[in-house]
């Protein structure tokens, strides 16, 4: 079902109008954030459906989704929705394929995980039971809820779980996320121990199934033993698989077997559109029903057709910040004298007077907000053009070559002019910048494989620590700045062994202020994701834990469907 | 004309010239394939494992002479990446590539061949120049602002067509055309004033024939004399133009099959080269070198159609 028949049960027709400044500014930070591979996620963040009186052009306010939906609307079953995603994946395996915000959606429909959020960032079990530890952290007990069972009909017990961990060990790519994991003992059908090689107190936030925790996604064992499962994925969600036509569309439908009250949904359909310009453009023309976006000036612009009743706006929390991601493996980058002058000279104002974000994003000095439990001071550097002048030139005069970098980013037109904004403010201070846009499958190629000097990034940051732990450790895969210490490691480790979190807070504190004085990162603020719909899509900012209390529906650009529902 | 069997050989010989030139320019990209595979700071252990499976310790040519023996068996492997073998990846999307490319051609042909009459009858008119200014703009416009224009006008203002999305045909022929018209549009303006120049040209040339003087002058109307005269002797330039331009088109796809989200080689080819899948992209240039020297051949058998003398001058 597309658009026009959600308004036809509106009562709506025309397509929104499409201006010239919403046709560049869909270019915009959607696509910024959407080349963020890898990192970790924001348990403080909670979702929120934003209202806002009519003909309002402030900041928007926050409020809670129950305050914005009629009480008397009851859900109903049936009807089906199209989401546009940001880009395709190469397969739905979620040991093996890497996924960005658009497989996770995808996943989300498909698959459940182990443990997920609270709407305060807590986390909680969600296919387990329980997930327990002893008094020093070093052996786990997870406990699974009896009866619930793959869209195969497979059950989900600790066997089950046992072949997820054991898939995940054996991936190139994502064993490091369970490198202390030391061996799996089945107890009974529904209780499974893991006993871990050094303390790991924070292990259920590994479980929580998102970028940089896909570990936590439980598979059917029949798709595990598939070599090609990762195309038809088996799980436990509340959609199941119906077929896939690669760079076309993904198809569920309703699993009337959950272990949750089903879906309300009969099916979803996922298109990959990765043009940004091109995805807004199917979403004005009601042609998908569901877009995600992080660009705040066409957040704005959504807001305010929200206020004339047109379409709703589910705003997630602040989760990963943006940044500049600095390759601290490749000259002139291997000195810290060249990291700070660059982040010296970035005016943070004039980046947020462009990308219409002033009074949206917060500025950062560092992985964490301040208004984040884990935040602490550093010696992140201030805006200083003078002295970045002066760093570089030190630079020069000791090197006798002049500064010249590639800085990478995607291929809106809109990024690249966000990044001539930086090249114009290095250049101030004797920087060359060379500006490479590329489409977001191959930064991310040459991310990970190391081929970058600067490039436009996310993914790092915003939630617990130790979901970065892979990012900032010297011994894992995913130390993608090529940054790291033995004193930042010693801390990593630590944090990760505590289990109070004060004690945490304090390694943490450790590592922010070694990242502060060595500036792999330029933080550029905080980022947000709102999710569109027609007014006709409700529960977006609903979906519900177990329990029955409200879950965190939007984690950065990663959202859940399970109770989301179509006005009749 | 050159009997099958040549023909056949130097397609043989194309196909090893190109396969081989895709195969050394892939490995010779900057980075380590196995790299882009694990992530920069994979073991050892797992780099060996996945140098072992993908044979990278191989020569070069060992290993191109390994995917060629695969490949005349009809093995084209399988992506590392996706794990789907590159055959039924292929047989996906040639369709969707292959009709994109057709309509575009039609587009681009049945817009070139009334530009080039109105010009070529009366040249140096004011229609004549008119028509002159279209196709400088047609030329001068970049082919992802006409897509993005189309969109914005045809798609969500007026609503005629899907913004993005591919239908099959075997779905809804009506749906089928309704998801390519605007692809096909942005992809087959482009060579329109190539081909109505060049038709132009010959047209003039054809109209100081003598046969035409000798038909104008037993009183046919000027559009009898066009469509049954003049108008086939002077479509060979214009044929062989569209063959060759055939390439340049395929390249097109990669940038209007993102745009409008269609599942086809085009875009399959790019999601190859940018992740570095060699087995995807041996598979996808195998197929789209095959279709070009396809297409060429007919082209060469069309010249003998529009025009006798070839036929016969290929049989003496």
């Amino acid at each position: 079902m597309g658009r026009s028949h959600v308004r036809s049960t509106a009562g709506t027709s025309s397509p929104a109008p499409l201006s010239r400044r919403r046709l560049i500014g869909l270019a915009g930070l959607a696509a910024l954030a959407s080349i963020a591979a890898c990192g970790g996620n924001d348990p403080n963040a909670a979702t929120t459906t934003v209202a806002m009186a009519p003909g309002t052009t402030e900041a928007p306010v926050f409020t809670n989704p129950s305050t914005t939906v009629d009480p008397s609307l009851n859900p109903v079953s049936g009807g089906s929705l199209i989401v546009g995603l940001d880009a395709e994946s190469p397969g739905y395996h979620p040991h093996v394929d890497p996924w960005g915000n658009g497989g996770h959606v995808v996943a989300k429909a498909i698959f459940d995980s182990l443990a997920s959020y609270d709407a305060a960032g807590k986390v909680v079990p969600y296919l387990a039971e329980s997930i327990e530890a002893n008094a020093d952290a070093t052996v786990w007990t997870i406990t699974l809820r009896d009866g619930i069972e793959f869209h195969n009909g497979e059950a989900l017990d600790a066997e089950a779980v046992r072949l997820n961990f054991a898939a995940v060990q054996a991936s190139p790519a994502y064993s490091s996320q369970l490198q202390l994991l030391a061996s799996m003992t089945v107890v009974d059908p529904l209780t499974l121990e893991l006993t871990m090689s050094a303390p790991w107190s924070t292990f259920p936030n590994s479980l929580t199934g998102d970028i940089g925790t896909q570990v936590g996604y439980m598979a059917a064992p029949a798709m595990l033993a598939d070599p090609q499962g990762g195309r038809a994925p088996i799980g436990t969600g509340p959609f199941k698989f119906v077929e896939w036509v690669p760079d076309d569309h993904l198809t569920v439908e309703r699993f009337d077997g959950y272990w949750q009250a089903p879906a309300w949904l009969d099916t979803v359909e996922f298109r990959p559109i990765p043009d940004s310009t091109s995805r807004k453009a199917a979403f004005d023309a009601g042609d998908i029903d569901v877009y995600y976006t992080a660009d705040t000036s066409d957040i704005t612009a959504y807001l305010e057709q929200q206020a004339a009743g047109d379409l709703t706006v589910t705003i997630g929390a602040p989760s990963e910040p943006d940044m500049v991601m600095l390759n601290t493996r490749k000259a002139p980058l291997d000195d810290v004298r060249v990291r700070r002058a660059l982040a010296m000279s970035v005016d943070i104002d004039r980046l947020y007077d462009y990308l219409d974000a002033t009074g949206v994003k917060q500025k950062l000095t560092g992985p964490y907000a301040a208004s984040s439990f884990w935040f602490a001071e550093s010696n992140y550097p201030e805006y200083d053009p003078a002295g970045a002048k002066a760093l570089i030139d030190e630079y020069v005069a000791e090197k006798g070559t002049p500064v010249e970098i590639e800085f990478a980013g995607g291929q809106d037109p809109f990024i690249t002019s966000y990044q001539e904004l930086f090249q114009s403010m290095w250049a101030e201070i004797g920087v060359t910048a060379n500006i490479v846009s590329r489409a977001q499958g191959e930064n991310i190629a040459a991310v990970i494989a190391g081929e970058y000097q600067v490039i436009l990034w996310g993914g790092v940051g915003g939630g617990d620590p130790d979901a970065d732990y892979g990012d900032f450790h010297s011994g894992t895969g995913l130390n993608l700045a090529g940054f790291s210490t033995p004193e930042m490691d010693a801390a990593l480790d630590e944090g990760r062994r505590l289990t109070d979190p004060e004690a945490r807070k304090e390694q943490y504190a450790i590592v922010q202020q070694i990242l502060g004085e060595n500036v792999p990162y330029i933080w550029t603020g905080t980022n947000q994701f709102a999710v569109i719909t027609p007014p006709t899509v409700l529960g977006m900012g609903g979906f519900l834990l177990p329990d029955g209390s409200a879950g965190q529906s939007i984690t950065g650009g990663r959202f859940f469907l399970k109770d989301v529902w179509l006005l009749q | 004309m050159r009997p099958l069997g040549v023909r056949l050989l130097r397609l043989v010989a194309v196909l090893l010239a190109v396969t081989a030139a895709s195969f050394a320019m892939i490995s010779l990209l900057p980075g380590d394939m196995v790299t882009t595979v694990l992530g920069a700071n994979a073991t050892e252990d797992d780099r060996a494992a996945v140098r072992a499976e993908l044979r990278l310790d191989d020569p070069l040519p060992v290993r191109y002479a390994r995917w060629v023996g695969d490949a005349v068996t009809g093995d084209l492997g399988q992506s590392y990446r996706t794990r789907q073998p590159i055959a039924e990846a292929l047989g996906e999307r040639l369709g969707v590539t292959l009709q994109l490319v057709v309509l575009s051609q039609l587009i681009a042909l049945a817009l070139a061949v009334p530009m080039a009459i109105f010009g070529a009858l009366r040249p140096g008119s004011w229609l004549d120049r008119a028509i002159s200014a279209v196709q400088l703009g047609l030329i001068a416009t970049p082919g992802y602002l006409v897509a993005i224009a189309l969109i914005a006008v045809f798609a969500v203002q007026l609503g005629w067509f899907d913004t993005t999305g591919y239908v099959p045909l075997s779905e809804s022929p009506f749906g089928n055309l309704k998801s390519l018209l605007l692809p096909a549009l942005a992809l087959g303006l482009e060579p329109v004033a190539l081909y109505a120049r060049v038709l132009r040209t010959d047209l003039i040339n054809t109209f100081d024939q003598d046969f035409v003087w000798f038909a104008r002058a037993k009183g046919n109307p000027t559009k009898r004399i066009v469509l049954r005269h003049a108008l086939r002797p002077s479509s060979i330039g214009v044929v062989t133009l569209a063959g060759i331009t055939l390439g340049r088109m395929i390249g097109g796809t990669v940038l209007v099959e993102s745009i409008f989200a269609l599942p086809g080689l085009g875009r399959f080819t790019i999601d190859a080269i940018s992740n570095r899948d060699f087995m995807a992209l041996q598979g996808a240039v195998v197929v789209l070198t095959v279709g070009f020297v396809i297409v060429n051949f007919a082209v060469d058998l069309l010249h003998g159609v529009i025009d006798p003398r070839i036929r016969s001058a290929a049989a003496r």
